[in-house]
């Protein structure tokens, strides 16, 4: 569904994404993480078509993408059905049948009857995430490119919206690249992850088995271990794990 | 924040044009009626004027004037300000054209509309035109640069089209900028309209004005005055009350509703694994 060949990216000149290589296949739910600032966002954009590469090539075989954005981008005139109905009217889809739609995706998500008439300023931090996980969904995409799109909600509802968005990606079979720094959430989530890092930024390390979650505590040990000076070096010369076929 | 009642609005702006009335009384009291006739004579001379059905001639001809001439301008420069957002050569172009017609005073424009039209309606609705379409101008330009940029690019990853991110992103999202420059516009376009009227054919509540001042008619002039400010207060509330009271009701939210139970998912907490 999507591939990046040598991919580089540049702003005012200076390189921030030199020679990345990546692809994703149907219902294949890859975790790109890295340190704030490194160009995790760069790659969704590239991915998303919002930026053109500087150098390589982006290969999008989806005819639908979606995306769900850090801050949920939420049309705050509008109802929360109305903002999970937009996509699906902007593309031809009558008014009564996008909302028949919505409202079946947000009443998925746990939302009531009542609900699906306030505005996002009526919301809490939890609803407005589901709003915008059900407007992306909605459009039955091919691709769906999430960034950070849980930092802001608290533990015990991140961890919800993480079993929510895998249990979707393995339910619809859409490709999917989730960016995070947070190890524990990538762990939850992956089926593969891809570790973004250097100056300019590219795959330095590609984990390709799914850990059962409840190995999280030991894989984030083993991060730690792996990030000492001592031995993060011994680790960087290591061979890196082919990418799968997309 | 105690959230205010639309009831309570209306409230307040009577009790505010109860105290105008009051100071009103007290300026006729202190000065006499050929300084400002008292509100007795003042009601007195918009009834006869009603009941001739002089009132109603002249304000259909001043509505006319006024609210089409500002419909015109403001429709002109919303689109204006509209293609001077999207393309940015077109708003540095028209923006300083548009500062330099909002500095010729309106009784220039009057004069030069008489010169070029004649005196009658097209000179009229031109002069109205030409004092609020830079207003709105400039309050749509300033709107359309002010967009939020993350709404921008949601639209463009679900690939909206055109129509779509006007009618339901670009259009709401200007509301908040253009509703003030609206209200100021529409209040100019009713002084410009009864200056023009009194300079000119003598049509209107603005020649009903001019003709009750050379008569020296002080309840009859100060009763076309009071005229005109009612028929702005109720088309400026018929038509720029509900934009006003939808941008009300954007800022004015309740209490945030506790999330419920996400479907499918167990609500785990730390520690509970």
């Amino acid at each position: 569904m999507l591939a990046f060949e040598r991919v580089s990216w540049s702003v005012g000149g200076q390189p921030v994404l030199g020679g990345v290589d990546l692809c994703i296949g149907r219902g294949e739910l890859v975790v790109l993480i890295g340190a704030s600032g490194v160009g995790k966002s760069s790659v969704l954009r590239l991915a998303a078509g919002l930026l053109e590469p500087t150098g390589g090539h982006v290969a999008r075989r989806a005819r639908r993408c979606a995306m769900v954005f850090q801050d949920p981008r939420l049309l705050p005139w509008e109802s929360a059905l109305d903002n999970v109905g937009l996509p699906l009217e902007a593309h031809g889809v009558v008014r009564a049948d996008a909302r028949v739609r919505a409202g079946r995706w947000l009443a998925r998500l746990g939302f009531r009857a009542e609900d699906l008439a306030k505005r996002p300023g009526q919301l809490s931090g939890g609803m407005k995430a589901r709003v915008a996980v059900a407007r992306a969904f909605v459009v039955e995409p091919d691709l769906v490119l999430l960034d950070e799109p849980f930092a802001a909600l608290d533990l015990g509802l991140r961890r919800d919206m993480q079993a929510l968005t895998r249990s979707l990606v393995v339910e619809t079979g859409v490709a999917a690249l989730f960016v995070t720094h947070d190890l524990t959430e990538a762990v939850r989530l992956a089926d593969r992850i891809l570790v973004l890092a250097g100056r300019p930024a590219r795959i330095t390390a590609a984990i390709g088995q799914r850990p059962v979650a409840a190995w999280a505590d030991i894989w984030q040990a083993a991060a730690a271990f792996a990030r000492r000076p001592d031995i993060a070096p011994v680790l960087a010369g290591l061979t890196e794990l082919s990418p799968h076929a997309g | 924040m105690r959230r205010f009642l639309p009831g309570a609005d209306t409230a307040w702006g009577a009790a505010g044009l109860a105290l105008l009335a009051l100071g009103w009384t007290l300026v006729n009291w202190r000065s006499g009626p050929f300084v400002l006739p008292s509100l007795v004579e003042t009601g007195a001379a918009l009834l006869r004027l009603i009941a001739d059905g002089s009132a109603v001639r002249a304000s259909g001809a001043t509505l006319l004037h006024a609210v089409g001439g500002a419909a015109l301008g403001g429709g002109i420069g919303l689109l204006l300000g509209l293609a001077g957002g999207l393309w940015r050569a077109v708003g540095a172009a028209l923006a300083p054209s548009a500062t330099a017609i909002l500095g010729v005073p309106p009784i220039a424009w009057i004069v030069l509309a008489f010169l070029w039209f004649g005196v009658g309606v097209t000179a009229l609705l031109f002069t109205v035109t030409i004092a609020t379409l830079p207003i709105i101008f400039a309050a749509t330009l300033q709107g359309m640069r002010a967009r939020d940029p993350a709404l921008v690019e949601m639209a463009r990853v679900f690939r909206l089209p055109r129509r779509t991110r006007l009618i339901r992103i670009i259009l709401p999202e200007l509301a908040v900028h253009i509703a003030p420059a609206l209200s100021t516009a529409f209040a100019i376009a009713w002084k410009v309209a009864l200056t023009a009227e009194v300079l000119g054919d003598g049509s209107g509540i603005g020649g009903g004005f001019a003709t009750a001042r050379a008569h020296l008619d002080l309840p009859e002039a100060m009763a076309w005055i009071v005229l005109v400010v009612i028929l702005l207060l109720i088309t400026d509330a018929a038509l720029l009350g509900p934009l006003r009271r939808w941008i009300s009701g954007q800022t004015d939210v309740s209490a945030p509703v506790a999330a419920p139970p996400c479907a499918g998912a167990s609500l785990l907490r730390e520690g509970e694994r």
